[in-house]
């Protein structure tokens, strides 16, 4: 991973930034822009007997415990455009992820080449395109949900790669058509204990990547396959080899949103194959946008049922107020139920009954 | 009808007719000296919303916005993508924090927008009607 020193957080590196426009002529500010996102967010769970964790953080939510970390980040983003054909983009996001303490890395930094109007390649550590909205899971602004649905959005240990894409896209009056295959390497390095490591690499990452914009209607479909090696207390495990595949569609007309998600994780052991799916609805009333939100992640067990089901299901309602300029304000009230001790619920005591009740409250904004 | 049942009925009529009057047509402008003569709703609305950079006859569109909040700047949106300001916002987060494109830079008055596209070949505007002259070209009414 590239972990950056923990002076160099994004706050930091935001500062650098704006520091920057005091000696800009205009030559250079339209050569080079930054922006930035962020979320200041709380929940809060119903029950003591278990603590409620998204993805791999460390920590979480319980009754007596208002978790500010879950959905609290901050991330700076910088872009260098010397000509119309070429481009550089950094992005530096500071979270929550595995470990004691929130931490920033370097999400992104590409180059990007456009020989053709059509037709773009970039070189770098790059997002993968996993999902219908994985470049901006993390942006809340962007989103209608509060935060992702980690049923689906946490299912793949890869998030970002280290490799290269390529990009046609092409319009048909108010119609495009965008195709992206991807190929690379990726490596996520996790400190379980101290001087104690996990690393799992992805290698040979293949993508595929196809979406259509029918003018507010977006449909997309992805494969992602890599073979997988894992090693954690000093034990490699064999290779396995994985594939992930997704197909979404996005409805944002006439003041309704409605999206939906379907994924499949497939791997030569069958205990992880994973299913997932979600359903999100919205309607805009002005600055008001009341959503409901309805996911499932679960394993799809074996033929001869030797394995047994694993995975969450949850159920939410929120609404979105676009309160300022760049700053939106979120709710959300949901019903979380886990299979047999599962996830979204850690440190579970015997009498727990599988079952969470989770409020959260953020702030999304943009600059 | 009864009388208080006219009455009312007047006042949401004439409140609906002040809102209309109020509306400025918008007009989209280009550089004179660009072979663009005319573009649909659905060509600037693309250019706008950051689906593509190409201009009909060619080249790489130099898009220029209002500043935000900007009556006009609304109305655009309102008409041209059926979005408000949040929801145009929300399109560009989407698309500057995936990397994709950068959003059309932002200038403070019809006045500037008129400037910026007149010495720009590719420049892109939009401006209310009674704002705009021969240093630019009109390609599309927006009532």
């Amino acid at each position: 991973m590239m972990k950056l020193p923990p002076w160099c957080t994004a706050w930091a590196f935001a500062h650098c930034l704006l520091a920057l426009p005091a000696f800009a002529d205009d030559t250079w500010t339209d050569m080079f822009s930054y922006s930035g996102f962020g979320t200041v967010g709380i929940a809060r769970s119903d029950t003591d007997q278990a603590v409620w964790v998204q993805n791999i953080q460390t920590y979480g939510a319980t009754n007596t415990n208002v978790d500010y970390r879950t959905d609290s980040k901050l991330a700076v983003q910088g872009t260098v455009t010397p000509t119309q054909w070429l481009s550089g983009t950094a992005q530096a996001l500071t979270e929550e992820r595995y470990g004691p303490a929130m931490t920033t890395q370097f999400e992104w930094a590409f180059v990007k080449v456009k020989p053709l109007p059509d037709l773009s390649v970039r070189a770098g550590r790059m997002e993968l395109p996993t999902f219908l909205v994985s470049d901006i899971r993390n942006v809340g602004y962007a989103n209608l949900w509060l935060r992702a649905p980690d049923e689906v959005y946490g299912q793949p240990i890869f998030d970002v790669y280290t490799g290269a894409d390529v990009t046609y896209q092409h319009e048909v009056g108010a119609y495009s058509l965008s195709v992206n295959v991807l190929s690379g390497t990726s490596v996520s390095d996790t400190e379980l204990a101290p001087g104690v490591q996990r690393r799992i690499i992805g290698h040979k990452m293949l993508g595929y990547n196809a979406t259509l914009d029918l003018n507010g209607i977006t449909i997309r479909v992805s494969r992602v396959t890599t073979d997988r090696t894992h090693e954690e207390y000093g034990i490699t495990y064999p290779v396995l080899s994985w594939s992930f595949d997704s197909a979404g569609v996005i409805y944002d007309r006439h003041d309704v949103v409605i999206q939906g998600e379907f994924i499949e994780r497939r791997t030569s052991n069958p205990a992880i194959n994973v299913n997932g799916f979600y359903l999100l609805g919205g309607y805009h009333f002005g600055k008001w946008t009341p959503y409901t939100l309805y996911s499932v992640g679960e394993t799809i067990g074996g033929a001869d049922g030797s394995i047994p089901f694993a995975g969450m299901h949850v159920v939410a309602a929120g609404v979105r107020f676009d309160a300022f300029k760049n700053v939106d304000f979120k709710a959300q009230i949901e019903h979380a139920r886990a299979y047999q001790g599962g996830t979204p619920f850690e440190n579970q005591n015997t009498a727990f009954n599988n079952n969470g009740n989770i409020f959260s409250v953020v702030a999304d904004f943009v600059f | 009808m009864n009388r208080p049942q006219a009455q009312v009925l007047l006042v949401i009529a004439l409140g609906v007719f002040s809102t209309l009057a109020t509306s400025e047509e918008v007009v989209v402008i280009v550089n004179p000296a660009n072979a663009t003569s005319t573009m649909t709703v659905e060509q600037v609305m693309q250019i706008f919303l950051g689906k593509t950079n190409n201009l009909p006859a060619g080249g790489n569109a130099s898009a220029v916005d209002l500043a935000d909040g900007s009556p006009v700047r609304n109305d655009f949106y309102l008409k041209v993508a059926a979005r408000s300001g949040a929801q145009v916002k929300a399109v560009w987060a989407r698309l500057v924090f995936s990397g994709k494109d950068k959003p059309p830079k932002v200038l403070e008055n019809s006045a500037d927008v008129k400037k910026y596209v007149a010495a720009n070949p590719n420049g892109v505007g939009y401006i209310e009607k009674s704002a705009a002259d021969t240093s630019v070209k009109i390609v599309l009414s927006i009532p």
